[in-house]
């Protein structure tokens, strides 16, 4: 019964996905911005992954191959994701010199994976790649005023804590909280309703003041 | 009989030059970094790691010297020994160090070509190498890795050298031929006078007198 809830789940999340990779194109015909088409291809290859928890879900057993020691596919794809991940941070923060440090990192862990069985080291990777990139982002959302950078953020933010946790319950709800966030980034919804146009508040603030002059 | 007498009084003068020529070089190309930093204000990338491989490599010759005397009581040489080791197929002292310096070399090879992105990878290679011995106890690629990162040092260096003519490349792609081919070539007379030689090459680089290039393209 949990998997059929956990399927539905796991759909509305596949089609916020599909959502969101549909807005950024929009937005990238129009404007061209290299960050779009990033985040497109981020999401798309996150989507892959879905589509194999659907499977999961679906049949009913746990259809994860282990390729050597404790490696197996999902966690495989759990490193690709957190590699992209990272580089996109890279890239943003402008970064170059970093860019193959990820591979690296994920390199190691999978060897690492494959001699100790343990997650601990992926949990990890998992805490500093998605509070990292979280923290940076929305810092840089906030002092830009870009809805699409608020939006990712959140979305490694609640990604991240889904991951840490390890609990599935929690991981797919937060994955879901995750997509939602990352679609109304793209839909502008933090640009409308989230920061407060300093000039037009200024503007209304000047016009009670200068009411309650009159007035008085 | 006077074969091995040669060979030893070769190896005790191979020793001693590295443990006074080595240490000096390392502090005459310091001091030529801090001067130049002082100068302009920056801090150049290929004289800073030029330095890094200097210090590292004094510090294996000055332990190797230390172990090797006889200061010490059999019980605690064989203890030091043991720690430092002497072998590139396990992590010890002596691995590290050579490690480190393979892996500077490269770094080189990617800042003199201005290939940003492999600056510090070789760096993290390594580390991530550590990391996993520290944790897993896994070792089996650090011998291969020091072969690779060392030989494929050796060629770009020496491509680097001639295409942005640069000395300090030139220098240390000679001095780690040398270097490399003692660890490498274990015969006694090819080890000793390789020792005396590179040790040559080191105390006219870090004089300042090693130009070849007259017009260098990059500093």
């Amino acid at each position: 019964m949990a998997e059929i809830g956990f399927l539905v789940v796991e759909i509305i999340y596949f089609i916020f996905g599909i959502l969101t990779i549909l807005k950024t194109m929009k937005n990238w015909k129009l404007n061209k911005n290299r960050m779009l088409l990033t985040v497109t291809v981020y999401i798309s290859s996150i989507l892959v992954r879905s589509i194999i928890d659907m499977g999961v879900y679906a049949s009913g057993f746990d259809i994860d191959i282990t390729v050597a020691g404790g490696l197996d596919i999902g966690m495989i794809m759990g490193f690709i994701l957190f590699t992209i991940q990272l580089e996109f941070m890279f890239y943003l923060m402008d970064l170059p010199k970093l860019y193959t440090l990820p591979v690296i990192i994920t390199t190691y862990l999978m060897m690492g994976r494959i001699l100790v069985d343990s997650s601990i080291p992926f949990i990890i990777y998992a805490m500093i790649t998605g509070y990292g990139s979280a923290f940076f982002l929305i810092k840089d959302g906030r002092k830009s005023r870009n809805g699409l950078a608020i939006g990712m953020g959140l979305f490694f933010l609640f990604w991240g804590l889904g991951s840490t946790f390890q609990i599935e319950i929690l991981f797919v709800s937060l994955r879901l909280v995750a997509m939602i966030a990352l679609f109304l980034g793209t839909k502008g919804f933090y640009e409308k309703y989230v920061f407060v146009n300093v000039e037009e508040e200024q503007k209304i603030m000047g016009t009670w003041i200068a009411k309650l002059v009159v007035k008085e | 009989m006077a074969e091995d007498l040669f060979l030893h009084g070769l190896e005790n003068i191979g020793y001693l030059l590295n443990v006074i020529i080595i240490p000096l070089a390392t502090v005459l190309v310091g001091r030529k970094l801090l001067k130049e930093k002082k100068a302009t204000g920056k801090l150049n990338d290929i004289r800073a790691i030029i330095f890094f491989v200097f210090f590292s490599f004094s510090n294996l010759v000055i332990l190797e010297f230390l172990i090797g005397t006889q200061f010490y009581d059999t019980t605690t040489r064989a203890f030091l020994a043991s720690i430092f080791g002497g072998t590139l197929d396990v992590f010890n002292v002596y691995s590290f160090v050579i490690g480190i310096i393979a892996s500077l070399g490269l770094m080189m090879v990617a800042v003199a070509n201005r290939w940003d992105f492999l600056q510090y990878t070789s760096m993290f290679f390594f580390g991530g190498m550590i990391l996993l011995y520290t944790f897993t106890g896994f070792q089996a690629f650090l011998a291969p890795y020091i072969y690779f990162a060392g030989g494929a040092s050796i060629v770009f260096l020496y491509l680097t050298a001639f295409r942005v003519k640069d000395n300090g490349a030139l220098a240390l792609a000679i001095f780690f031929t040398l270097a490399f081919g003692t660890v490498i070539v274990d015969v006694a007379m090819i080890t000793g006078f390789g020792v005396i030689i590179y040790n040559g090459v080191i105390l006219i680089f870090s004089l300042g007198l090693f130009k070849p290039f007259k017009k260098e393209v990059m500093a």
